[in-house]
Order: structure tokens, then sequence, then C-alpha cells
């Protein structure tokens, strides 16, 4: 390497390091240009900062003495803070140290989390972690770590919260991804936190694996609200109460980590409110089920990069493991637009609640008569099943699937549709200005029913030529090679748009579902999601009868 | 004070106006006297007693030096000199302690175990001796200020008088070179060019 181009990289490196985190991507991709091998090499040392901060920071001789016996008791133990008597290290990184310790005057456990000093010398970010954790300690939620106090003892700051004796999800998840009931109610308790929390106008802002603890019970409690940000970079590592001492020296992607899980506003360092939350806690539900992040890469710009850009590849599977309307699901979430993802925590519980109460009421009428959630689940939910009952009640009513008429399942067990045509709607009241519906409704379907697993739907422009045509199934079939069409027509009244479909198996002429949709007709891209929502909705337990076929994907 | 007092500061001045047979008189007192006390201080089992470079070779100073004569950039450069010294002597301490540990067989730890175990406060001194002079070759003044900061002790100010440069630039020399050698010891590094 000659030294100019050592030049160039040095220049582009330190200039980065000004650059607000969010932003490098796009400013390294300025200031490399079309040089990827520049742009890797700085990215490449960027990523080493984190880990770097302490690296050589004290003088050798110090540390040549006999290494600092990290296994032996730490200094702060048996020592007390305030009231608090200190009774273990429970996880150290950067300044913040987590301890377990005891409140004499209760005679309960409690972990302390001692606050970097950067948080007491810099008066402006300290005020505003006060309010924050002050606005934070005020959630009083079963499935949000409760903080207690908030206080100083020497000049030394403090958080004392409630001990949660269990692991963290990235501890849960490093024996391999987690079956989808349980899951599904990690997610929704995440959902009902972020619910009470959203209310009192707090947004979390680092949803991430490492800051959900699970009990073994089951209970899910969300930790470090109001407390760490992201974008402040301060205790790095320290969100959770059980990180291991271990873990936390060897993890190389401390900031990865945190990236990962950032929605494509937060990247881009834009404005966040609580949709941020709604994504990541999407990210973190399809790592669940998959046992990989959705948006991957080996930097930390890949990682932002394919969070701005792709889609996330489709869970793979059987069809019985992933449901339809868990795929759905995580596409609403990670939505890169926020107008287009769930619009509230609400919205998200409803959806996931109503996917829980799916998989319960399957598993009633399954073997045992009783629901079998998966492990966790069943303990968890057990307060709770009558409002979860009511919820999924109301989420069906709300997403209008009473007007859904019954679907008759699909008879052939194994013989279940592999190939998909949806056909252009037609318009029962042809006019000019409803007219493109026919496609454009189709096309959303379509790109609806992209994701579900063990079924081939042709693209939208496979089918657009269909429009306006009157066509024979079998002939539209015969020439798009499939052995399932989705068939429909519509009628926009006002305010109101009823969309009713059939699907058609073409060589026994059979319908194997059909179903009717009412919605409100008002904001077009509202009305197009709204329409193959239900429909996929309505159609995922047809196209979910069909486990025998071989799972596609990987 | 020792008897060479007078000779190391002769030395020392000479140096300073450009004697760089001076220099190679100098170095084999100041290292002898640097690792006898580094030795001293090595050789203790206890915590509690952890002696700073920076006093160690203050120490040092104080004994070779009478420090009436000097000027303060004399100084300096016996300051520097004692960092590379100091290199060194931790280094050879290091393998010495790695040799004894493994019982005598000569078995050196590879870049990746180095890894597995490393911990950045205290790091593998050999891997980064090694990783220090793969940064030289790319960067003699970045290798020179870790070498200055990290084995001779030496504040960011006196890192940046003894080079000759700002403050502000040892800071950033500092900060890409931490970055550049752990991802050397880690073995990831990647070809640039």
């Amino acid at each position: 390497m000659g030294p100019e181009r050592w030049r160039r990289i040095e220049t582009i490196y330190h200039q980065a390091q000004e650059v607000d985190l969010r932003r490098r991507v796009t400013f390294l991709t300025a200031a490399c240009g079309s040089d990827e091998a520049l742009r890797r090499e700085v990215e490449s040392l960027l990523g080493f900062d984190e880990q770097a901060h302490d690296f050589i920071e004290s003088p050798a001789l110090g540390t040549m003495a006999p290494p600092p016996d990290r296994d032996a008791v730490p200094s702060k133990v048996g020592r007390r803070i305030g009231p608090y008597e200190i009774l273990a290290l429970l996880g150290r990184g950067g300044m913040a140290e987590v301890y377990l310790a005891r409140d004499p005057r209760l005679g309960r456990k409690v972990a302390l989390k001692l606050l970097p000093a950067e948080f007491t010398r810099d008066a402006d970010r300290a005020g505003r972690f006060r309010r924050e954790a002050r606005a934070a300690s005020a959630l009083n939620h079963p499935n949000i770590i409760t903080i207690h106090e908030i206080g100083h003892d020497a000049g030394t700051h403090f958080i004392v919260t409630e001990f949660v004796e269990g692991q963290t999800l990235r501890q849960l998840m490093s024996a391999g991804r987690v079956a989808v009931p349980t899951a599904v109610s990690i997610a929704a308790q995440v959902a009902q936190a972020l619910v009470a929390a959203h209310r009192a106008g707090i947004v979390h802002r680092d949803i991430k694996p490492e800051n959900v603890m699970a009990r073994p019970d089951g209970v899910v409690k969300v930790l470090d609200f109001g407390l760490a940000k992201p974008t402040e970079r301060v205790p790095a590592g320290v969100h959770s109460q059980v990180v291991t001492l271990t873990e936390m020296r060897t993890d190389p992607g401390k900031l990865m980590g945190t990236v990962s899980y950032m929605s494509p506003e937060q990247a881009l360092g834009e404005r966040v409110d609580e949709r941020t939350d709604l994504f990541s806690l999407g990210i973190m539900l399809y790592e669940l089920t998959a046992g990989r992040q959705p948006f991957s890469g080996a930097t930390t710009s890949e990682v932002i990069a394919s969070t701005l850009n792709s889609d996330p590849p489709p869970l793979s599977g059987d069809a019985r493991e992933i449901p339809a309307e868990l795929q759905w699901i995580l596409r609403k979430a990670l939505r890169k637009a926020p107008d287009e993802r769930y619009q509230s925590a609400e919205e998200l519980l409803a959806d996931l609640n109503a996917l829980a109460g799916a998989a319960g009421r399957a598993a009633r009428t399954s073997v045992s008569g009783r629901p079998t959630v998966g492990p966790g689940l069943a303990k968890a939910g057990r307060p709770r099943r009558g409002r979860l009952a009511a919820l999924v009640a109301l989420a069906f009513a709300a997403a209008g699937l009473a007007g859904v008429a019954a679907y008759r399942p699909f008879a052939g067990a194994g013989t279940g549709p592999h190939t998909l045509a949806v056909l252009p709607l037609t318009n029962f009241r042809p006019d000019a200005e409803t007219d493109f519906l026919g496609f454009s409704l189709a096309d959303a379907i379509i790109s609806e029913l992209g994701d579900i697993n063990n079924l081939t739907v042709r693209p939208s422009s496979f089918v657009r030529r269909y429009r306006g045509l009157e066509v024979a199934p079998e002939t539209a079939a015969a020439e798009l090679n499939v052995d399932t069409l989705l068939l429909g027509s519509f009628l926009r009244d006002g305010e109101d748009l009823r969309v009713t479909a059939q699907l058609i198996q073409v060589s026994t002429k059979e319908i194997l579902w059909r179903g009717t949709i009412d919605v409100k007709y008002d904001r077009l891209r509202a009305v197009h999601d709204r329409v193959a929502h239900e429909m996929i909705r309505g159609l995922a337990p047809t196209l979910r009868l069909d486990g025998d076929l071989p799972a596609q994907g990987n | 004070m020792a008897s060479s007092a007078k000779d190391v500061t002769g030395l020392l001045v000479a140096w300073g106006a450009g004697d760089q047979a001076a220099l190679e008189k100098l170095i084999p007192l100041v290292f002898h006297e640097l690792r006898r006390l580094a030795k001293r201080h090595l050789g203790r089992e206890r915590r509690g007693h952890t002696l700073q470079t920076t006093a160690l070779v203050n120490e040092v100073y104080l004994r070779l030096v009478d420090a009436r004569g000097v000027r303060w950039q004399d100084r300096a450069h016996f300051f520097a000199i004692a960092s590379r010294l100091m290199r060194r002597i931790l280094v050879d301490h290091a393998r010495a302690r790695n040799f004894a540990k493994r019982g005598g067989a000569a078995r050196r730890v590879s870049l990746g175990e180095a890894a597995l175990c490393a911990d950045e406060r205290s790091p593998d001194l050999i891997a980064l001796d090694e990783a220090l002079r793969a940064l030289a070759a790319v960067d003699p003044r970045k290798s020179r200020v870790v070498e200055l900061r990290f084995f001779g002790g030496m504040s960011v100010e006196e890192t940046a008088e003894v080079l000759g440069i700002s403050a502000d630039t040892v800071m950033r020399d500092w900060r890409l070179a931490k970055s550049w050698l752990l991802r050397q010891i880690r073995g990831e590094a990647r070809d640039g060019s």
C-alpha cells in the first residue's frame, strides 16, 4: 500500500468519525465513490473503534503486573451503595457496571446499575437522562422492568431496578431458533410493554434481544426504557442485567448489535417515533423464528444498507411451522416506510394475539384437547387468557373477517395448490374512475402472497394482460401454467368497497375458498393494504393445509 | 544518585546537540537501570503496588540524570528512549513469562489463540509488538505514538512534544493506531490497496 493510499484511508477514516454514526453509510459511499476496497478498509477500521476504546489505554507496565483477577470478587462486592448491599457483579462493559444487590429495608434482591462517569460529567446528558429515567420509572407494567430508584451516593449515580432471574433473548437464541408459539408469545409481551410505554409517550429506541429478558416461567421483561439510546453510544453492552463478563469481553459486535435492530428512519438519523420500536420488534421476532437476522451484512454499513434497501428473505420451513399470518405480520412490521408499518403497538399486538389465538385453537382441537402453545407461553398466558381471547375476537372482528364467508377447508390433503395466479379483478360497475383497481388490487394481493412458502405465485407482470378481458379460467390457467386461480370482483359504493373472491382449483373446477371483504374506501394505499391483508388472512388457512408439500427456500 | 549521573547527563546533552555517538553510549546505561527497576516491579506478585511507567521512567531519570544540567527537550528525548527500551524490556518479560508458564516448552501463542483470550486492557504484548512493527512499515509516526504512550506511559502532551506534532494529531494518530493494531492482532487485517 502506497503512502498516498494510506493518507486517503486516514483522511476518510477521521472524517467518518466526525460524521454521525447513522449517516456514515451515506458519507462513506460519497467519500469512496466506486473504490470498494477503500470503503471496506475504512469500514473495517471503523468497525474496530468500539472494541479499541479501552485497548492499550493503560500504560504497559501497569498491565504487566499480575493481571487483575476478574474472577475474584470485584471491589464493590460487599460494599454498600446508598442503602443497597452489593452481592455480586452481574455484568460490566465500558464503564458501567451492573450488580446484584440487596435492599435491606425490604429484604429483596435488586439490580443496581452504576452509571458511567460520562453521565455525571456531561450535565446536559445527565439532566436528560434523569428526566427520561423518571418518566420510565413511572411505567408500571408486568412486561417492563420496574425501576425502583434513581439515586447517587458519594458522586456515584445509580439506578436500582427489579432483579429479573432469567436470560436475555440473545442468550435464549444462542440455543437456536425458537418455536413459533414461544416467539409469538415473547413478541406479544414485548408489544404489550410497548403499548404501555407508547401511551406514556416513551419510545424505547433500542429494542433488541439484549434488552429483553425471559424468565423461566415465560414472563418477558423489557429493560432500559428511556435509558439507553443507540444514538448516544454510552454504556455499550450494559443494557442487560445478566450479560456475562465473557460475553461482553469477546463480543465483537456491540455496535453491530445495535445497528442490526435499527429502523430505516433511525439508520438515516431521521426523527423517530413509536413505529421505530415496532420495526425493531419485527426484527427480533424474525430472528427468534428464523434463527438469523432479516437484514445482515459483514459490516455495520452493509447492515444499514440492507435495512434501508432489502426485503427480508421469507421465513423458510414447513407451512405448518411458519404460519402465513406470521409472514404477513413480519412483512407489515418490517415495512421501510413507517406509514406502511403497523401504526401502533396495539395493532401489532392484536395481530400477534390473533395468531397466538389461532395456534391455541388449533392446539385445543388437536390431540390433547388442551392448548399446547409452547414452553413458557402456557404459563405466561394463563392469567391473561380471558383478555387474550377477547382480544383475538376483537382482532378478527376488526379485521372484517366476519365478512369473510366460511371457507371450505381444502379436502385433498397433500394435493394443495402449488401454483397460483391472481387475475385482475372485475369491476361490477365499470367506470373510468375505479377500473384501475382491477389490476392494482390483484397486484397488491400478489405482493402480499409473495412470501408464502410452498406456493408459487405468478408475478403481476404476467397477469397484467388479462385486464378487462373475459377469459375462461382453464385458458388462463393453462397459459399461466398454474393449478389454482384467484378470481375476484369488486364494487365501490361511495365510501365502501366490497371485494369478493374465489380460489379455484382448475382441474376439478372446485372452489377451495371464497370470501367477501368490506373495507372503507378512503386513502388508496390503505385500501390496497387492507384488501391484500384481509385476502391473505382469509386464504391463509386454505393455503396452509398443504403441509405435505416440500418446503421451499432454505 | 548513581555515580554515572554525570556521564548520563553529559551524554544526553551531547545527543541533544546532535552527537549520535552519545546515544549509543547512553542506551545501555538507561536500559540497564530501567530493567533493574522494572524487574523489581514485575517480580511483585501482589496487586495494589502497581508502579506506573511514568513513575518508573522518572525514577530512572532521576537516578541517572542530573536534571539541573539538562534542557527540557533533552528530558523529552530521554523519555522517548526510555519508552523504546521499556517496550523491549516488557516484551522480553512477556516472552519469558509465556515460556515459563508453558513449562519451558517454547510454544508460541498463535494469534488466533491470542485473539480468543484477548483482553483490551492487558493485551498480549508479544502480539502487540509484532503488530506495532507492521504498523511502523505503514506509518512510522503512529507506531512511535503508541510506543511513547503505551510503553513509555507518556501523556498526549508529552508525546506531542517529543514528536514535534500537535496534541490533536497525537490523539488522531492514537485513535487510528489503536483500531489498526487491534484489527491486526485479531488477524482481520485486509489489504486495503
